[in-house]
């Protein structure tokens, strides 16, 4: 099996910026690696304040540039022996990109989950519904999101979020699990 | 694995009796399309009136006309070939359905951040969007295959408020 990374972004701010992107991974030129995208998950985790949220788009694209901020993350390999991922090989959160093709959109709440409350924020919290990609895992007839040299994913707010009060939008966990090989 | 695509199609308003999203494999192509998954998915963030309506997954034996999105296909491996121009993607094509593969239930409705759960929020959760996936991680089914002369269609088939994200999940070989 390739070698297996897992890229987690915890409590990343939701915010009024279009567009924004929330985690990205970039394989950059000289890699000498192709990346392989197969499941990218989202999670609602704003729990530390109250705030009166907004419905909005959230989507998954193809990036073909990337800059780096100064919010950068290293994957976690799943197997501590696997072979580190090259240096050019970006990823962390607010990068500067250029998306190409959209693979998902789905509409999001940034409002905070609540215990003993049922609506859709809550739902967003929850593991099993929390998938957002997931093409190839699990079935051999299909492609990942396929990340050659030059290319990579972003998860991208698409229309602002806002929260009325207080000022902060809410905040996201995003997942994204990989696999790095030489072909 | 096969080389594999994703098409969405974006804010399609609802409208009696309209192809929402179709794929036609036109005469000619030298390809069997096979569509792995459907996804319809109530990404409208503007309040309307909704209603609940019926989506079709119908196969088609013929389509034209319609909002050409070829433009808007995904390929999963930017190496893999291009579709052939006989491959026809579009909304609300005009189509000539045929077999029923499934009918689900819809609500036009838009869904609210804040709110108790309805229909039109749980139609935001992809998993939960998913409403078709034949022969996606089993070898032992097909998918909807579509040779030459044949596609398949989502189709609407009453309320006409409201609009959603239509995605297909399809290899070419």
């Amino acid at each position: 099996m390739a070698d297996t990374f897992l890229l987690t972004a915890s409590c990343v701010p939701m915010g009024p910026t279009v567009p924004l992107s929330m985690l990205a991974l970039f394989n950059g030129s000289g890699s000498g690696v192709i990346l392989r995208v197969y499941r990218v998950w989202l999670a609602n985790s704003s729990n530390d304040v109250a705030l009166t949220g907004t419905q909005g788009l959230i989507g998954l694209s193809r990036i073909t540039a990337a800059t780096a901020s100064n919010w950068t993350l290293s994957p976690a390999k799943c197997d501590s022996s696997n072979t580190s991922l090259p240096a050019q090989v970006i990823s962390g959160c607010k990068f500067t990109v250029t998306t190409s093709d959209l693979f998902r959109r789905l509409a999001w709440s940034n409002d905070e989950p609540a215990q003993q409350t049922m609506d859709i924020d809550a739902i967003e919290a929850i593991n099993g519904t929390a998938s957002l990609f997931d093409t190839s895992y699990n079935d051999a007839n299909t492609q990942p999101i396929v990340c050659r040299e030059g290319q990579g994913v972003s998860i991208q707010t698409i229309s602002a979020f806002t929260a009325t009060a207080p000022a902060n939008a809410g905040y996201l966990d995003m997942f994204i699990e990989f696999t790095s090989a030489a072909t | 694995m096969a080389a594999t695509y994703t098409i969405t199609a974006q804010n399609v308003a609802f409208a009696a009796n309209k192809s929402m999203l179709s794929i036609y494999n036109g005469s000619g192509s030298g390809k069997v399309i096979r569509v792995y998954r459907i996804w319809a998915l109530n990404n409208q963030l503007t309040a309307v009136t909704g209603v609940l309506t019926n989506l079709e997954i119908r196969r088609i034996t013929a389509s034209t006309g319609g909002t050409d999105l070829s433009a808007l296909v995904a390929k999963h491996d930017s190496t893999s070939a291009a579709l052939p121009s006989q491959l026809a993607i579009a909304t609300n094509a005009t189509v000539t359905p045929s077999v029923l593969y499934r009918r689900v239930i819809w609500s036009t409705d838009e869904p609210a951040a804040n709110a108790a759960v309805t229909m039109d929020e749980l139609q935001t959760i992809v998993p939960l969007a998913c409403i078709w996936s034949l022969g996606y991680a089993d070898s032992s089914t097909d998918p909807i295959t579509l040779r030459e002369g044949y596609g398949v269609t989502v189709m609407n088939t009453g309320g006409a408020t409201g609009q959603a994200d239509f995605i297909m999940e399809f290899t070419s070989t």
